[in-house]
């Protein structure tokens, strides 16, 4: 075994060496086959771990378990016939859909375009970028209960300040899905912003510069070079904001506890009112069981055009 | 079907049974405060008037009967989140908790929560001086019933022991009213709705009359369920055998109708977000001029530096029905026993103490304690704090004999009653009231008898 | 190179960085704008925090400020309205997510390593399950939960909060770093190799360094949000492993009356951990570590 000293990683490029050419340290076959394998077992464990309550919680809904039936026995598909035909629930899956499509699209448009424009490095932009992260430090709950008080037509701030008068509503049946977005993209842009800042930040640059060099306009730098090399972290951050918003609860509840009426309603405040509300516990599972099921169909799709835009950004990048 | 097998509760329930823990019917002997002495209760509680004013006086009952108290807070939106959770897992952990009367309609059923009414009568358990009849006739029967779809409430077992109470009457801005020169306070509906409609001016942010119009059952129970009985309508009727759904009677629709217009002319411009702190909170803010809801929640707005018009406020008993009655409905909190408590003589012994004469005199002369379940207490203690709050006193007196819960008892409370919320908010939108009311009432009746 | 590449005191360009003046001056238009949309309800939450009762609903912008709200929400008093330590339960929260973190990472790095360079046979699917953590409703899980926690012991414990947020942590690390460790180019490892390092240390020397940012927003990210986690700590715990979103909650006060102003400062002061959190890490997350990539 040679001693040199540690290469400082990430430096300059440089031309192969000769020592490339020989032969990597011989390691056994199976070892090398089973090492990530060895890598993701704790991960596996823990997968495996959390699997049992919930599907524990999925066998509530072949029950009839209610506070008033103490007593459950298996009632086969009941429930779901029950939930899908209820004209509430399928109220609440468009507007469970239109929030997430919504939330998630405005949230990720002006996400990329807030970590495109920080990383100009701009002296404001250097100052915003060290509170991009505030609203993200105030929990979803608190900030509902905070977004309401502003929201309210009597003394809340925002009328005052925008002139809007004690008698514009936010939270009215026309207006309440619109508030409750603005509410969601206020604290998780940033997470978006973030998630592709990073991202940028660890482009290569020899392509930029190589582009550069044959003259190509910032446009279509952006096009060709930089935006499918980020399409995958900007997917991973749409992903997880699209599953977060498929099921979302917390600052919903508590700027409108899923009303006016069923304006805000979304699948798991539905799912709340049947179980913590009505104790209905198997019907909140069908409902919360259904909801997994959107999740996960939109998620392996999403997931799917990940693997896609990784495969384009790695053509892009040699 | 499977004998209990599914349900993750019932192992443990049988277990405890089999282990023959101690009811009421065990505990012999004479009375003493310090027979559980050495051991520790867990008590739930949601912030409150009543938990901060019992908060300093916990110390005292370790003191007189050797027993700690833990207590576990959990926020008022999610109290019953919890302590649905926990019940229905069957833990036991919290030997007493605060429980809301409506709230015994659910965790009654299952077996849940204890009767106490074994532990009332025995006398090694309960102290001679206790009086238990000193409690508000009407507190007593609201938390008693037989669980029987059709029978009132007032049979059956105690399930809780009221501890605070609300009446729900109308409090309003009288430093206002005097400036204004009203002087006769409306005696029936339709003069109070237009009242209310003269008070607001929308170009000086001021208002009427507010009230609940949020999402939940809350919205139903206080100001709106008060007047609706005053006004000769009732939620269920009892046909023998079924519960119908009498929210699409004639007066029940022309009421919904006048109260929703109501809201839309002198009501908050945000009515359907209006919940419980925000509804009393504009009074105490000068911005309504009247609130139909809970006494004691105005009650502690008038103190000092509590709200930008303490002091300004007055109170009564809100307009009679056409009839000239005063019927109000109520809330009550109480404290209620877990059934698989391990520490049920101490959790009575606690439950005791704090419904007991002494500490309720003690903790009403914080000043924001109301109302007083004890007759002793109000007739006492509560008359003397309370004589400075203009019409405090009439208003209550004026309707203790008619305020009860005035709610039919049925299982399904929260889901056919947040479905009338619902319904409210509907018509507020614009919905035609008979229609949706009919709906609802269709809606209810095949969700009650269930 | 003939590069026409701008360099200025404020250093060398990354890639997408420009400096035309006039587009300049539109984009910090852009994000003056945005920064006044995200920084006006803190700057009215703080203004918030520093009202008194009176005040919290009748004022807008001219009130008597008082730090009274800050000193109850961490004082005796506090504690007797919310039975609960403000200040034991911001250390407990500490505890349970930087544990969640920590454990996110011991485990997932490995993971997200191994899925993310070797694309393995069930790789993918591995990651699809950990993932679909995510999925599952809080409240779906949440009464099994109750239940199982119970029976094992594991309610109200650090060891049982730290693993349930795991649902929240775990996915987030991994799916992120996943990304980093598929753009990780090989050669670097293999140099190190050929220099005779086991494939640990060169995992350890090479491969981690380059993910650093990577490593840092996930943890970061991870960390915030199992910090702002309501449901499971509201369920899951009573007042030993309880954590300081609940707390927060609790200052808002019962029975018709709301103490927002006790509720603002406490979740202000609340927000502080994981802020110096984010200003700390922040400099992984600025330093642009581009990697030389040694094209085969």
């Amino acid at each position: 075994m040679t001693t040199q000293t540690p290469k400082a990683p990430a430096t300059t490029p440089e031309q192969p060496s000769p020592a490339a050419t020989r032969p990597l340290p011989q390691v056994p076959n199976w070892r090398r086959k089973l090492r990530p394998y060895l890598l993701s077992i704790p991960a596996l464990v823990i997968v495996i771990g959390i699997l049992y309550p919930f599907a524990l919680g999925a066998y509530y809904a072949f029950l009839n378990y209610a506070a008033v039936n103490p007593n459950p026995h298996f009632v086969w598909f009941d429930n779901f016939k029950s939930v899908l035909g209820d004209q509430i629930f399928w109220q609440s899956v468009k507007v469970t859909l239109l929030f997430a499509v919504i939330a998630t699209t405005v949230e990720t448009v002006i996400g990329v375009g807030l970590a495109l424009l920080l990383n100009r490095s701009s002296l404001i932009g250097r100052v915003f970028e060290k509170v991009l992260i505030l609203p993200l430090m105030i929990a979803p709950v608190i900030a509902g209960v905070m977004w309401k008080l502003m929201f309210n037509p009597q003394f809340g701030i925002l009328n005052h300040v925008l002139g809007l008068g004690n008698t514009f509503d936010w939270l009215s049946a026309n207006h309440a899905l619109w508030s409750v977005i603005l509410v969601d993209l206020w604290i998780f842009t940033p997470f978006v912003a973030i998630l592709v800042l990073a991202g940028i930040r660890s482009l290569p640059k020899e392509p930029f510069e190589a582009s550069q060099v044959d003259g190509a306009s910032w446009f279509y730098m952006f096009r060709k070079l930089m935006l499918p090399m980020l399409w995958p972290y900007i997917l991973v951050a749409v992903i997880f904001r699209f599953m977060d918003n498929l099921k979302v609860f917390d600052h919903i509840y508590v700027l409108t506890a899923g009303g006016p009426g069923v304006a805000t309603r979304t699948l798991q405040i539905g799912a709340f009112e049947d179980s913590i509300i009505n104790l209905n516990y198997s019907r909140g599972s069908t409902y919360m069981l259904l909801l997994w099921i959107l999740v996960f169909i939109t998620a392996r799709y999403l997931v799917s055009v990940l693997g896609k835009a990784q495969r384009r950004a790695a053509g892009a990048e040699s | 079907m499977s004998e209990g097998s599914t349900g993750p509760r019932m192992s443990r329930r049988n277990m405890l049974a089999a282990m023959g823990l101690a009811g009421a019917a065990e505990v012999g002997g004479g009375f003493d405060w310090r027979k559980a002495s050495g051991s520790t209760i867990n008590i739930l509680q949601t912030p409150h008037p009543y938990q901060l004013s019992y908060q300093p006086l916990l110390k005292e009952f370790t003191e007189l009967t050797g027993i700690n108290v833990n207590v576990d807070l959990v926020p008022e939106a999610d109290y019953f989140t919890k302590l649905n959770t926990e019940l229905a897992g069957g833990t036991g952990k919290h030997d007493a908790f605060m429980l809301g009367a409506y709230f015994i309609w659910q965790y009654g059923p299952p077996g849940w929560i204890e009767d106490l009414n074994p532990w009332l009568e025995n006398s090694s358990a309960t102290s001679a001086e206790y009086d238990f009849d000193d409690i508000f006739e009407g507190l007593r029967a609201s938390t008693r019933w037989d669980f029987t779809l059709g029978a009132p409430l007032g049979t059956g077992g105690q399930w809780a022991i009221p501890w605070g109470f609300e009446n729900n009457v109308v409090a309003y801005n009288k430093a206002y009213f005097d400036r204004r020169g009203i002087t006769k306070l409306p005696d029936n509906f339709d003069d109070f709705v237009q009242l209310a409609v003269d008070l607001t001016d929308r170009s000086e942010n001021r208002y009427g009359i507010a009230t609940r119009g949020s999402k939940s059952w809350a919205t139903i129970h206080p100001g709106f369920m008060t007047q609706y009985v005053r006004e000769g309508a009732v939620d269920y009727t009892f046909d023998g055998t079924d519960l119908v759904a009498e929210m699409a009677s004639d007066k029940a629709v022309d009421f919904t109708k006048k109260w929703i217009q109501m809201q839309h002319e002198a009501g908050p411009t945000s009515w359907t977000t209006y919940d419980y702190p925000n509804a009393t909170g504009d009074l105490g803010d000068g911005t309504a001029m009247m609130v139909y809801d809970a006494d004691s929640a105005t009650y502690p707005k008038n103190k000092p530096g509590a709200s930008k018009e303490a002091g300004n406020l007055g109170w009564y008993a809100g307009p009679a029905g056409p009839d000239g009655n005063y019927k109000t409905n109520l809330w009550t909190w109480s404290w209620a026993m877990s059934a698989n408590s391990r520490n049920k003589l101490a959790a009575w012994l606690f439950i005791q103490w704090a419904t007991g004469k002494e500490s309720m005199n003690k903790a009403v002369q914080g000043g924001t304690y109301a109302d007083p379940v004890r007759a002793s207490v109000f007739n006492t203690t509560f008359k003397r704090i309370a004589a400075d709050q203009f019409g405090y006193l009439e208003a209550f007196e004026t309707v203790i004999g008619d305020s009860k819960i005035q709610f039919t008892p049925q299982k399904a409370f929260f889901d056919t009653t947040q479905n009338w919320a619902v319904a409210l908010q509907d018509i507020y939108g614009g919905d035609d009231a008979a229609g949706r009311l009919r709906s609802l009432a269709k809606t209810n009746t095949s969700k009650v008898n269930l | 190179m003939a590069v026409k590449v701008f360099k200025t005191s404020r250093g060398e360009l990354a890639p997408g960085q420009k400096r035309l003046s006039f587009g300049s001056a539109a984009a910090d238009l852009g994000l003056i704008f945005w920064f006044i949309f995200s920084l006006f309800p803190i700057f009215w939450m703080l203004m918030l925090a520093l009202k008194n009762a009176e005040e919290q609903t009748t004022t807008y912008f001219s009130f008597s400020p008082t730090w009274s709200n800050f000193a109850t929400v961490l004082s005796n008093k506090g504690t007797e309205m919310t039975s609960v330590d403000f200040k034991a339960s911001l250390l407990t929260s500490l505890l349970n997510c930087g544990g969640a973190v920590i454990v996110s990472l011991v485990i997932g790095i490995p993971a997200a390593y191994a899925a993310g360079r070797w694309q393995y046979r069930g790789s993918n699917d591995l990651m699809f399950q950990m993932l679909s953590f995510r999925f599952a409703p809080e409240l779906m899980v949440i009464v099994p939960l109750f239940v199982i926690y119970n029976q094992i012991g594991l309610f109200d414990t650090k060891v049982g909060m730290i693993w349930v947020l795991q649902l929240v942590t775990m996915p987030l690390v991994v799916w992120i770093l996943r990304s980093y460790f598929q753009d990780l180019p090989e050669d670097l490892e293999q140099a190190a190799l050929l220099d005779g390092y086991t494939r640990k240390r060169a995992f350890l020397m090479v491969a981690l360094p380059i993910v650093r940012p990577g490593i840092a927003a996930a943890a970061l990210l991870a960390f915030i949000f199992a910090w702002n986690n309501y449901v499971f700590p509201l369920i899951l715990t009573d007042s030993n492993a309880g954590t300081v979103t609940v707390a927060i909650t609790k200052f808002l006060g019962g029975g018709g009356q709301a103490y927002y102003n006790l509720t603002a400062a406490a979740a202000i002061i609340a927000a502080l951990p994981p802020l110096i959190l984010a200003l700390t890490i922040q400099r992984y997350l600025v330093r642009g570590l581009s990697f030389g990539a040694v094209k085969a």
